[in-house]
């Protein structure tokens, strides 16, 4: 790139309305960038002036400092100091038309400003349960701010001439002087520190910051409500507590029943053939007698289970284990990425997740038939105990949710 | 001096003490150049203050809390009904609070636009060649922040703890087991213990109201002041050189345009958010682990991933006491791949070409076609992610199967890059080809006219200048030319091998003459 | 045995034995047919050829409607309703299925197709009725719900809780339908009746689920449909609701109405005032 040179332009006649060939446009852009080639400088000039194209081009350009875009910007707009030979925004040439460009941004500033004073008169009396209000507030906060903004964008484009100016870019680099003479303080200064000929102070400050780094550690870790150790519970649901258990009046319950959403306990005949129902692992409240705890969320998260009744023959051979009389229960939770998978095609007996649709068989043990998941539905094992209550015989045979790692 | 006016009073008062006139003047002065395409950063700037704002009217109604409460308000439907009091405060905040609902919806609608907005700056940026050296370092800042947006979006979307975002956290939390070997420690740290756990709503609330836009803020500071001190990129023009910057000035004309536009930032953010209603988790209700909503989608963002997650096969490697699901691909090994070569694509392309020189021209989307199909490939394939994520609304507004969507999905996410590749390199090179005859021949009248020979010729005329210094294509031949390092060694080679699939060899024949060269270049 | 011809007699009993007026007036009738069904039950499940006990309808209504069936079902359901390769048997389905599928226009069927869409219902209610008598002089079947029966004790908030358990995850939460496998639908529910809801929540039209009344009890079913009635037309406090579709819609929205705007803007400021 070095090698580079800035050949000025041919200058040809640009098709600019009006401009004289002495005025041309060209003409003057060439003469910055050719004075000064990207090479050139060793530091002083870092922001070339900018010119005027079109303007009256004042002679700072040429008598700048070097060291900033300084005077160049002899006579601003609205002092009539505007070139006559500039091909757009004759506006500023027309009083009439610049007067209606004036009403044009008083109009939009006018709008704002009505705007926004409706707007706090329609937050302050409008009544929030009403459907006008917050449509009403939008439409007077877009007319309010877009008002302001569409008046500030007329005045710069009709009202601020058009002037296009150049400035020059400084280098990206530094000198090759300077940069070496740089290196040369980072070297001394290395040197004074002595840190190359220390090894035993280089490397115990290595040590001290590596230790630093570990109080990051802490922080992170205790963010778990074990501080860090292994769940212990992982894969593990509600529906474990097997062993006999008695209620509060004292009744022994041998298994977990299931309740649904409104805490009653499901019987066999409850669901109808085709049908499924969504339940719970049945905690009996041990406050209220023959009345179960509301499933947490918690419980909910890897507890909750599909009770599917299907038709009378639909369930053959091997597929019948752990059914009960065309009853099957399987976790709701996808083995893929943990969604409730409640889409249930009674006719085909397939199982749809809707977030990525994945589908699952029912009357083959869960297996998943299309979509991402890899793994079955976990099944738990159901029966009916001697009162006609849905239980659960165990846990599932198989963690629930998605795969993780130590999952195996 | 005497008669100093109130300005000139305050203006000397601070050159006083900060000796500030010399960088003002310098700053007034700075001149951008003026392009549409060179504002579609600031929707996203402006969006982001946007943001800023309207998110400190919410914090003062939302509850960031899990602990479970019944809701007793005005919306009857959930009178009565447990739900958490982020969700509860999220109602009331809706229904009660005065202009609640409406910076609620405006916060929503500018996180859209926000991330909308960086993703077209982007592609703007990639397509003209602006990330070239020596801007590839704002480049990975633009990256960065692209990927802390959709973190950003991500963590705002779920904290009203609603049943669409409640599903949204469960699939987070399900990509987060996924991860091999620190997976599920990962996840019960940061939920608080097993799914749905109990402190994950109060983390992502400081999460999403104070590090992470404290990081956007401060990235967001140091990609404008990179862009300030290194000038912005412009198209080649008339007047228009690699060494200088031709536009308006930072003041008026420039200050009036931007502030006029973050008003109409402000205000379409506003129109939208009072006219069109977003995220109505009334309607939706409390996340509940055991309810789902068909239809369950992430903002559209996020599409992408749960495309991609639709779409991959179940592959699940099972073996030696461990599991590796068939969601961490898609969810996380492809989004990191891709963004870390979305961050490296500035460097890869320099490898690749040997072009390590400086450039503050920019080039058009056809002066580059290998470029150009790189990116229309990778767009191809964001696209088709997208779309499958939403791939049960198509099917249901269409009345198409949902399996041959996933199919067609699947076969599209392979086969559509290659293609739009290919399809759109052919395209460059045609327009080049177009402007080469424009060029050559000039602008058709429709005249035709007889020769004394008797032969027939239709009258053309030259094409008007700017366009025609425009349209000369950028400097094939000096890239290909600059070699001035070893030749040898088995990387140079295959560097040089490769160099040619990015520069077409065959436009070095017809590069321009030396003085159309010069002309474009002055 | 026992327990399954109980199962189905809730199902029945649930539909015929709402708070209405007719059970008030007519108590003993109703209790004698019912009575009746209760035992005809399980000869109905494993006896589908098996003529069930005479249904209350006049046998004015069951011979018009066997004229209609005839004339319009037959062709694929078989001329006696046995079912055949392209439909099912309509022996037991009930008055209440009769009634959802030929009120919705979804039978007859033009021709077979993944799933039946909602069309202008081909008959009038009279000759529905007519039908429905027909089907279930064959053999009981759960019946036309009484329309005063199902929007009784309604509770919103229950029935919205309800919803998001049972319905939402087919037909979404704000009840707009999705997508299920090989092209079928869970269809939009802004249309359907209120009698029609309870029809396809009893009977389980097609790919649905059977929800009987030991799922859902008729309060419930009510509350559910006050619920879906309130959902798929609700206030929308926030204005358009483009949709109610959730994140796709306000997607298109924020990229083509939100950032094209913006482009548009981009393209008014970067361009010169001539």
């Amino acid at each position: 790139m070095s090698d580079r040179t800035d050949r000025p332009a041919e200058a040809p006649e640009p098709p600019l309305a009006g401009a004289s060939p002495t005025d041309s446009v060209l003409g003057r852009l060439k003469t910055p960038v050719s004075s000064r080639g990207r090479r050139k400088t060793t530091g002083e000039s870092v922001d070339g002036p900018p010119v005027r194209v079109g303007g009256v081009v004042t002679a700072d350009s040429g008598i700048s400092d070097g060291e900033d875009g300084g005077a160049s910007d002899v006579g601003g707009h609205g002092t009539g100091d505007v070139a006559p030979q500039r091909a757009h925004g004759v506006e500023d040439l027309d009083r009439r038309r610049e007067r209606r460009a004036e009403f044009i941004v008083a109009f939009w500033f006018l709008l704002s400003a009505v705007s926004t004073f409706a707007f706090v008169v329609t937050d302050l009396i409008g009544n929030t349960h009403k459907q006008y209000y917050t449509p009403l507030l939008g439409v007077f906060l877009a007319l309010a701010l877009g008002g302001l903004g569409i008046g500030m964008i007329q005045w710069a484009k009709r009202l601020m001439g058009d002037e296009e100016a150049v400035q020059e870019r400084e280098p990206h680099f530094s000198p090759s002087d300077e940069v070496e003479a740089t290196e040369r303080v980072f070297a001394k200064g290395f040197a004074t520190s002595g840190i190359g000929r220390r090894p035993i102070i280089r490397r115990t400050l290595l040590l001290a910051g590596g230790a630093l780094g570990l109080i990051g550690v802490v922080p992170i870790l205790n963010l778990g409500p074990m501080s860090g150790r292994k769940p212990k519970s992982f894969g593990e649901t509600s529906w474990r507590k097997t062993r006999p258990t008695t209620d509060a009046s004292g009744k022994t319950i041998q298994g977990v029943r299931m309740i649904d959403q409104t805490g009653r306990a499901i019987k066999l005949g409850d669901i109808a053939a085709g049908g499924l129902l969504t339940v719970f692992p049945a905690i009996p409240d041990p406050e209220k007698p023959g009345k179960y705890l509301e499933p947490s969320l918690a419980v909910k998260g890897d507890s909750t289970v599909l009770l599917i009744r299907l038709r009378p023959g639909e369930l053959k051979g091997r597929n019948k284990a752990n059914t009960y009389f065309d009853h099957i229960a399987f976790s709701k939770i996808c083995t893929h990425a943990g969604c409730p998978v409640s889409l249930y095609e009674q006719q085909t007996h397939h199982l749809l997740c809707p977030c990525h649709q994945s589908s699952f068989d029912v009357t083959e043990h869960g297996r998943p038939i299309s979509g991402p998941a890899a793994r079955p539905l976990p099944q738990l094992a159901i029966t009916v105990d001697s009162e006609g209550y849905f239980i659960a015989k165990g846990d599932f045979s198989q963690p629930v949710g998605p795969t993780y790692w130590e999952r195996g | 001096m005497s008669t100093l006016n109130p300005a000139q009073k305050l203006h000397r008062g601070v050159d006083d003490r900060f000796s500030s006139a010399k960088f003002l003047r310098k700053s007034l002065n700075k001149v951008f150049p003026d392009h549409w395409s060179f504002l579609l950063g600031e929707i996203a700037l402006y969006s982001f203050i946007v943001l800023l704002l309207s998110g400190t009217y919410l914090t003062l109604f939302f509850n960031p809390s899990q602990t479970e409460t019944i809701y007793h308000g005005s919306y009857a439907p959930l009178e009565g009904v447990p739900m958490s009091l982020a969700f509860d405060s999220t109602i009331r905040l809706s229904f009660d609070v005065r202009a609640g609902l409406i910076f609620r919806q405006i916060h929503h609608w500018a996180a859209l636009l926000f991330v909308a907005a960086i993703i077209i700056h982007l592609m703007r940026v990639f397509f003209t060649g602006a990330f070239r050296k020596p801007r590839e370092v704002n480049w990975l800042i633009g990256v960065i922040l692209l990927v802390l947006a959709l973190l950003e979006g991500f963590a705002g979307y779920s904290l009203p703890d609603d049943l669409l975002s409640g599903t949204g956290l469960r699939i987070m939390y399900s990509v987060i087991i996924s991860i091999p070997v620190v997976g599920t420690w990962l996840g019960y740290l940061l939920f608080g213990g097993e799914f749905p756990g109990s402190g994950l709503i109060p983390r992502l609330y400081v999460m999403h109201i104070l590090l992470v836009p404290g990081i956007l803020l401060a990235l967001i500071s140091a990609h404008l002041g990179i862009m300030w001190h290194q000038k912005h990129t412009q198209f080649a023009g008339p007047g228009r050189t690699e060494h200088n910057v031709v536009g308006h000035r930072m003041f008026p004309h420039f200050a009036a345009k931007s502030g006029g536009f973050f008003m109409i930032v402000f205000g379409m953010s506003a129109a939208l958010g009072g006219l069109a209603q977003i995220n109505p988790v009334w309607l939706y209700g409390p996340y509940d682990p055991s309810q789902v909503s068909a239809a369950s989608q992430p903002d559209f963002y996020i599409g992408f991933l749960d495309g991609s997650t639709r779409l991959f096969l179940p592959w699940e490697f099972r073996g030696a006491g461990v599991s590796l699901s068939s969601l961490f691909w898609p969810t996380v090994v492809m989004p990191g791949l891709l963004f870390t070569a979305l961050a490296l694509y500035p460097w890869l392309e320099q490898k690749f070409t040997g072009d390590r020189e400086f450039h503050n021209l920019l080039e058009r989307p056809r002066d580059n076609p290998t470029r150009t199909g790189i990116g229309a490939m990778a767009l191809a394939f964001y696209g088709v992610l997208m779309m499958s994520g939403g791939n049960d609304l198509i099917a249901t507004t269409f009345h198409i199967s949902l399996n041959a969507m996933t199919w067609a999905g699947r076969f599209l996410a392979i086969a559509a890059p290659p293609v739009a590749f290919y399809v759109t390199r052919r395209i460059c090179y045609a327009l080049q080809a177009k402007d080469r005859e424009l060029e050559h021949h000039g602008v058709e009248t429709g005249i035709v006219r007889q020769l004394p020979s008797g032969e027939f010729v239709e009258v053309t005329i030259p094409k008007p200048l700017p366009e025609r210094i425009e349209l000369t294509p950028v400097e094939a031949d000096e890239v290909n030319g600059h070699h001035n390092g070893s030749d040898h060694g088995l990387l140079t080679r295959g560097r040089r091998a490769v160099t040619g699939f990015f520069v077409e060899r065959g436009a070095e024949a017809e590069s321009p003459t030396p003085e159309e060269h010069a002309g474009r270049r002055s | 045995m026992t327990l399954e011809a109980s199962a189905v007699t809730s199902v029945v009993s649930s539909i015929k034995s709402g708070p209405g007026r007719r059970k008030r007036r007519l108590p003993a009738g109703i209790v004698v047919v019912l009575a009746l069904m209760a035992t005809g039950l399980l000869w109905a499940a494993f006896a589908p050829d098996g003529r069930a006990a005479d249904s209350s309808a006049s046998n004015e209504q069951v011979r018009l409607g066997r004229a209609l069936f005839l004339a319009g079902c037959s062709s694929c359901h078989g001329l006696s309703a046995q079912g055949g390769n392209q439909a099912p048997s309509l022996i037991g389905v009930g008055g209440a299925a009769v009634d959802f599928q030929v009120s919705t226009g979804r039978m007859p069927l033009a021709k077979p197709q993944a799933q039946a869409e909602r069309h202008k219902p081909k008959y009038t209610q009279t000759q529905i009725d007519q039908l429905a008598a027909y089907i279930s002089s064959l053999a009981p079947g759960p019946a036309k719900p009484d329309a005063a029966t199902v929007e009784n004790q309604a509770n919103i908030a229950q029935g919205g809780a309800l919803f998001r358990t049972n319905c939402a995850s087919c037909h979404q939460a704000i009840g707009q339908g999705g997508a299920l496998s090989n092209g079928k639908h869970a269809p939009w529910l802004g249309e359907a009746t209120s009698v029609q809801i309870a029809e396809a929540i009893r009977t389980g039209p097609e790919s649905m689920p059977v929800f009987g009344d030991g799922q859902l009890n008729q309060q419930q079913v009510a509350s559910i449909i006050t619920y879906v009635k309130f959902v798929t037309n609700p206030k929308d406090p926030g204005g358009a609701a483009i949709g109610h579709y959730g994140p796709v819609p306000e997607g298109l929205v924020a990229i083509f109405v939100g950032l094209g705007g913006l482009v548009i803007a981009t393209l008014w400021i970067g361009s010169r005032f001539s």
